[in-house]
């Protein structure tokens, strides 16, 4: 049952993510990346870790994605006019080789050698709120504050390059 | 259970870390400034960033003279041994170098800019970040450092958000960057699947436990390498760099081409020594390297890089353009050390990224003071230029000198130990080939000089005299001397790379 759950999360997670690109409006895009976040959930539940299965739902499928729907909609998403996207179709399967080989390789590995499965016995509270906490105040406090710092730049950078230009009172 | 034993972080480790402290304090601190001074009083974010700055290069060259124990931070995140020391002072020698050159060029503090400041403080932050990428230790501090660097950098080519050229640069290095950041976390991910640990040293021991097959291993370091060849410029990830040195500002240009690179490079150099080649058993690590022929795809790699660079660099008329190809073909000789991931190797590396720094900065900061008066980097107006600042010329001369690796400057003792490096382990083929490279960079930096001093100006052009800030002749003469006097006193800089790699070695 779980393996089932597993491929089919999975696969409706990559279909998600392959739909989001080929879309030709933005808002559907979004709309599916919505979708292949709900799968990334279930997957994340599958592996014991309720508290990261909500909050990806709250947070990345909820919050940021209701965000980014409401700017798309804001500056009228663009929708890709037809000459935009490759109309050569001998290309596709160039361009597709190299993801299919890495794929073909990993899955050929898999079978080969297995990746490393899940512990047998897991501790009663792994991947509950009070243990994420714990790990992220405790052993990568660090790496906590290094991502306080990166979004901190990441907003002087959208204020400075975003800004309209200054009305200066003197000019 | 395993999990639950959480490191507590100590507060005490921090005192190895007090130079990054300090810059990050001195990015607030200039960001407040600049909010105090309503964004018009940039002089206040650059007096604190300078002095923030030289702070915190005043405890890194503590920690250097008080002796190089290793030191792990904060459980394993990261670690402050002999290596980081050593990029550390690097590092600030270049925010330091280039916050005080910048705030006499016009591209940066001209009559038109807005948001002058935000270039001083995002400089020192820029240099905090990269202190952490040369100093992680663990998969988590690896990718939020680069990331941290790369946000920065992207803020940084769009400065003059009003240029096109400015905002084309910005949006292509944020592109390329995405992609490469994904490819590489791809990577990461299956490392973590194969071995299960987050930390370097859990990896190797990971990999050592022998269930990897050669194949898998090298599909995942093809993915990580994809990443880092980003930072570094190497080909095939190169495409993002000329136009974006072009289209940034020159100053800007000038840390990205010595800065990040470093940077990558002190990540690369720790990540793949640690988890592939050295530890407590050399012996055991050959397999590792020989299993997915890891000596062949730097060699190749190398090859490709330096002389794709060289022989672009052949066609360009833009000076700025120019020195952007040649960075890459200087990545390209620096890969020639990680063929072999031996100690003498990296310590080549390290050596010749110090000189790389001070003659590549020097190089990009006498184009920033040239622009400041003829406000153009084509080479066809450089004509006669030697005239009329002659001596920025003359370190534009040494400068370039090195750059092609002439005896007597630092260039080429750099070069030097990278091709003894090779040729030790019978890599002549390569050696051979960057020889012929450095004779056709001969050629194309020399058509500056040419340029300078040999070409008469236009009928009718400007020959006055150029009038240079005393700051500028200062940062350039505190860059040109190291890099004529490396050149044949080169010992103690020697001493100082293979201590820190020694460390390197002994210090896990």
């Amino acid at each position: 049952m779980e393996g089932f759950l597993f491929w089919f999360c999975g696969i409706l997670m990559f279909l998600g993510g392959l739909m989001m690109v080929v879309q030709r409006s933005a808002v559907v895009s979004a709309v599916w990346l919505v979708f292949s976040f709900l799968c990334t959930a279930g997957i994340f539940a599958l592996l014991s870790a309720p508290f990261l299965a909500v909050m990806q739902v709250l947070v990345y499928a909820g919050a940021i994605m209701v965000l980014f729907l409401y700017v798309i909609m804001m500056l009228h998403g663009p929708v890709l006019e037809d000459e935009l996207i490759p109309s050569n179709k001998a290309l596709w399967p160039l361009i597709a080789i190299p993801p299919a080989a890495v794929v073909i390789l990993l899955v050929g590995w898999v079978k080969g050698e297995g990746l490393r499965t899940m512990p047998d016995s897991i501790a009663a509270d792994f991947g509950t709120a009070e243990h994420v906490a714990q790990l992220l105040l405790g052993r990568y406090l660090l790496a906590f504050e290094l991502i306080s710092i990166v979004l901190l730049v990441a907003i002087i950078g959208a204020l400075a390059i975003g800004q309209r230009e200054r009305k200066l009172p003197w000019k | 259970m395993e999990l639950l034993n959480l490191n507590i972080p100590s507060w005490s480790d921090l005192a190895y870390w007090r130079p990054e402290a300090i810059l990050c304090g001195t990015f607030l601190a200039a960001l407040l400034g600049d909010l105090i001074g309503r964004g018009r009083r940039p002089a206040i974010s650059f007096v604190i960033s300078v002095f923030g700055l030289i702070t915190a290069g005043a405890y890194s060259v503590a920690a250097v003279l008080h002796g190089g124990a290793a030191h792990t931070i904060m459980g394993d995140l990261i670690i402050v041994d002999g290596m980081a020391a050593f990029f550390r002072l690097l590092f600030i020698l270049a925010g330091l170098a280039t916050v005080l050159f910048s705030w006499t060029a016009e591209e940066i503090m001209g009559r038109k800019r807005e948001n002058k400041a935000e270039f001083f403080y995002l400089t020192v932050l820029m240099t905090a970040a990269m202190m952490v990428m040369a100093e992680a230790r663990d998969l988590l501090m690896l990718f939020l450092s680069m990331e941290a660097v790369g946000l920065v950098s992207y803020v940084m080519a769009g400065y003059m958000r009003t240029s096109l050229r400015s905002t084309e640069a910005s949006l292509k290095y944020v592109i390329f960057g995405a992609v490469s950041s994904g490819i590489m976390l791809y990577g990461l991910s299956l490392l973590y699947g194969m071995t299960g640990a987050m930390t370097f040293d859990g990896i190797r021991a990971g990999l050592l436990a022998g269930e990897v097959n050669g194949l898998s291993l090298l599909i995942t370091v093809i993915l990580i390498l994809a990443g880092m060849s980003y930072k570094i410029a190497a080909v095939p990830f190169h495409f993002w760099c000329p136009d974006v040195y072009e289209g940034a500002p020159t100053p800007v240009a000038a840390i990205f081409s010595v800065g990040p690179k470093a940077a990558g490079f002190a990540l690369m150099i720790r990540f793949f020594y640690t988890t592939l080649a050295a530890g407590a058993d050399p012996s055991a690590s050959a397999p590792l390297i020989e299993l997915i022929n890891w000596p062949l795809l730097m060699a190749v790699i190398a090859a490709v890089t330096m002389t794709y660079g060289n022989l672009v660099a052949l066609r360009q008329l833009n000076v700025k353009r120019m020195l952007a190809y040649s960075s890459i073909s200087h990545v390209g000789y620096l890969l020639m050390g990680f063929v072999l991931l031996t100690d003498a190797g990296l310590a080549a590396i390290l050596f010749y990224l110090a000189v790389y720094t001070l003659m590549n900065l020097g190089a990009f900061f006498v184009v920033v003071a040239l622009n400041n008066h003829i406000k153009s980097e084509e080479l066809d107006d450089y004509a006669g230029i030697g005239f009329r600042a002659p001596w920025l010329g003359t370190m534009m001369v040494i400068f370039l000198a090195s750059l092609t690796g002439v005896p007597p400057f630092a260039g080429f003792a750099g070069k030097f130990y990278v091709f003894t490096a090779v040729m030790d382990r019978q890599w002549f083929w390569l050696a051979i080939l960057a020889a012929l490279n450095s004779v056709v960079g001969l050629y194309y930096y020399f058509r500056v000089v040419k340029a300078m001093f040999l070409t008469r100006p236009a009928e009718g052009a400007d020959t006055t005299p150029l009038k240079i800030h005393w700051l500028q002749y200062t940062v350039l003469a505190v860059l040109a001397v190291p890099t004529l006097v490396l050149g044949f006193w080169f010992g103690p800089l020697k001493v100082l790379a293979d201590q820190a790699i020694g460390l390197l070695s002994t210090g896990m």
